[in-house]
């Protein structure tokens, strides 16, 4: 019962804290929006490409790239026939053309085909390496070779990410809930600093009350978070595969341990700045690290139940970043997130309880020392 | 024999080299207003974080009713509520939401935590501030607001330390009146580095300083206890060395039947039964020896003056 009345305590606080509010909600708000207008490109691309090919022997290829298709029917590329070179140099600078293909035929009648592109630009790689399936095959049927290999691209189908923003989503909601680190940390921080922690010592509130309150404040956040990251983003084109109570869940399971690492950090600072900075460092930190932001490389330590465990799955928000992921990008179940959930939750607990033992003892008994 | 509500036992705590209370052992009645009067540093505010369970001593013990304080059940704690030198306030909480959430947390349902606040912002005027912010109050409220804090869950025992520092001169009156109101209801104990304060509150005064119980008495004992008759204090114009301050000495000893003479810079301060009577008769003598007085003062004796007697040492110094 006291658990309930200090976290409807916390959140009056935090209701009334313009600048904590805008933490937790605008910050990642702001990276959504950021995010869906950088990233809603799909990942199927019809490329536009430039060719000059003055010879007409040579028409049967740029039909073989105006025909191309990907699996859905869409064209792969977008033919655009020129006579001047120089004219494609700056449509290539500004990255409003993928490539300039160049066909000629030699003296000996050698097909020669040249791409001309900006080498830091990725649309360029991939427009030139499904180029050169196409052209391939155009000249082993123009050799009369048989079709050994039959190469086709199929996406996962619709329960999959359609862009890079889709994908991004998950990563957002991550970092959204992460920020309860610092959070938790500025506002126990608070309550060391204001001495209010010692007017609730002499009370008949007991620890465990206090850290209760304060994670049932939490985890209303950590709801509300879920819910506007999702919401926000299915409206800003976001195409959700799976089931919103079951990713509130993986919100929850990873709010444990946000509060306990918040816990832990308000432990060791003097105040609400030293709380968001510290606390901020150990959430970003651990968002990188999930590869919620950008996929890391493999470093596989063991397996466990058949599940690869590499080195960073330490961190319980890895474990629930893939889970999130499964669940809203492929449409997981429960069984399916099963042996995620599992560990995000099992090391959730971990950090917590660390964190409320610290915090125990540092904090909530009779000092040695007077403040 | 007056029933003792409070106790310590040779309460000692330490920090590092300095010891900051020594040995400290006294009794707090039933219904008392108790003064722990000493200069800032002096021990007071340690002393009190102990008896409230909040600091653990290094050695010794304090008891409520017999039951020491760091094995004390929820009904033991409740008995005793403490309103800090600070300020200890939730910002954005109203002033009806800080003092109902703090009654909840002493056990008082939501109901009769916010009866209790509305009440207790009724005596202290407050009532029109009941939906605002603390953060919002001015310092003095904010201090009333404090003092609150401690009463909401109806303690058998009050712990106010220095509850008149930095009030303005309108929040002072009504603390020190609500304060004297609190008196014989409950159980008061109030440190404070204000004699006069201690005087006026206080029905025993323990005089604290380095950690150590000097005294422990009634005010009027304690002043009492430095001499009988008034106190009169003589500005001088000129100053005085260790030679005339002698030589006035030895001459104002023939004059009145003085019991303490002291001579501090410009200061002569002459302690007497009769030495109203004997003014003038001071006051040519110091003429006789070259000296003016530019202001003279008729006071009785205070708790400051216990102080110097047991210390040689002025509370604020």
């Amino acid at each position: 019962m006291r658990a309930l009345i200090v976290a409807r305590k916390s959140l009056l606080e935090m209701m009334r804290e313009l600048q904590l509010l805008g933490l937790i909600v605008l910050l990642p708000l702001i990276f959504l929006v950021i995010t869906a207008v950088s990233y809603s490109a799909p990942f199927l691309v019809t490329h536009p490409i430039w060719v000059i090919s003055p010879d007409p022997d040579n028409a049967g290829l740029v039909a073989a790239l105006e025909s191309a298709r990907y699996a859905n029917g869409q064209p792969i590329f977008d033919v655009t026939m020129i006579a001047d070179q120089a004219a494609a140099e700056e449509p290539l600078k500004k990255q409003t053309l993928a490539a300039l293909v160049v066909i000629e035929s030699d003296a000996d009648g050698t097909l020669s085909v040249t791409l001309r592109g900006d080498a830091l630009y990725m649309p360029f790689y991939k427009a030139g390496t499904i180029m050169g399936r196409v052209i391939q095959e155009y000249a082993d049927n123009a050799a009369g070779l048989p079709r050994i290999v039959q190469i086709a691209e199929e996406p996962l189908g619709e329960a999959s990410p359609q862009n890079w923003f889709d994908w991004y989503v998950p990563g957002n909601t991550i970092f959204a809930l992460m920020l309860i680190i610092p959070q938790t940390a500025m506002l126990v921080a608070r309550e060391i600093r204001w001495n209010t922690l010692r007017r609730l010592r002499i009370t008949r509130l007991r620890a465990g009350d206090l850290l209760a309150g304060i994670s049932l404040a939490q985890m209303a956040v950590a709801v509300l978070q879920v819910v506007i990251m999702v919401v926000a983003a299915l409206a800003l084109g976001f195409q959700s595969q799976g089931s919103l109570g079951l990713a509130i869940v993986v919100g929850l399971a990873i709010c444990f341990s946000a509060v306990g690492q918040g816990l832990i950090v308000a432990c060791f600072v003097e105040n609400d700045s030293q709380a968001a900075n510290l606390g901020a460092t150990v959430a970003m930190f651990q968002v990188f690290l999930s590869g919620a932001m950008y996929p890391l490389p493999s470093m596989t330590l063991f397996t466990l139940m058949g599940h690869q465990i590499d080195l960073f799955e330490i961190f319980p928000v890895t474990h629930g970043f893939l889970a999130l992921q499964q669940v809203i990008n492929y449409g997981a179940g429960l069984r399916e997130i099963g042996f995620r959930l599992g560990a995000t939750l099992l090391l959730s607990a971990l950090y917590f309880a660390v964190g409320v033992l610290i915090f125990q003892r540092r904090q909530m008994h009779s000092t040695s020392r007077n403040s | 024999m007056a029933n003792v509500v409070l106790q310590t036992e040779d309460l000692t705590k330490h920090y590092g080299s300095l010891t900051a209370v020594k040995d400290l052992t006294l009794e707090v009645h039933e219904g008392e207003v108790f003064g722990f009067l000493g200069p800032n540093g002096a021990g007071k505010t340690t002393s009190i974080n102990m008896m409230c369970g909040l600091l653990k001593p290094d050695a010794g013990r304090v008891t409520i009713h017999g039951t020491p304080v760091t094995d004390a059940d929820d009904e033991t704690r409740s008995r005793v509520g403490v309103c800090p030198q600070e300020i200890v306030l939730w910002e954005r909480l109203t002033c009806l939401e800080q003092l109902q959430f703090i009654g909840q947390m002493y056990g008082l349902t939501a109901r009769d935590a916010r009866r209790r606040g509305e009440e207790l912002l009724e005596e202290l005027d407050l009532s029109d501030k009941r939906n605002k912010q603390a953060r919002t109050l001015s310092g003095g409220m904010q201090r009333r607001l404090n003092l609150l804090m401690a009463l909401v869950h109806d303690p058998e025992i009050v712990v106010l330390d220095e509850p008149e520092a930095g009030l303005d001169p309108q929040s002072r009156i009504k603390v020190r009146e609500y304060i004297q109101s609190l008196a014989r209801i409950k159980t008061v104990i109030v440190t404070t580095h204000n004699m006069d304060e201690a005087d006026r509150v206080a029905d025993r005064v323990a005089i604290i300083d380095h950690g150590e119980l000097l005294v422990l008495d009634t005010p009027e004992a304690l002043k009492r206890s430095v001499g009988e008759g008034d106190v009169v204090e003589i500005g001088l114009d000129g100053s005085l060395d260790g030679d005339s301050g002698k030589q006035i000495q030895e001459m104002l000893a023939s004059l009145v039947s003085q019991t303490a003479v002291d001579v501090e810079r410009n200061l002569l301060t002459v302690r007497a039964l009769n030495a109203v009577g004997a003014l003038p008769a001071i006051l040519n003598a110091l003429e006789a020896t070259g000296l003016q007085a530019s202001e003279v003062r008729v006071r009785e004796n205070t708790l400051e003056d216990v102080f110097i007697q047991l210390t040689g040492r002025r509370l604020r110094e």
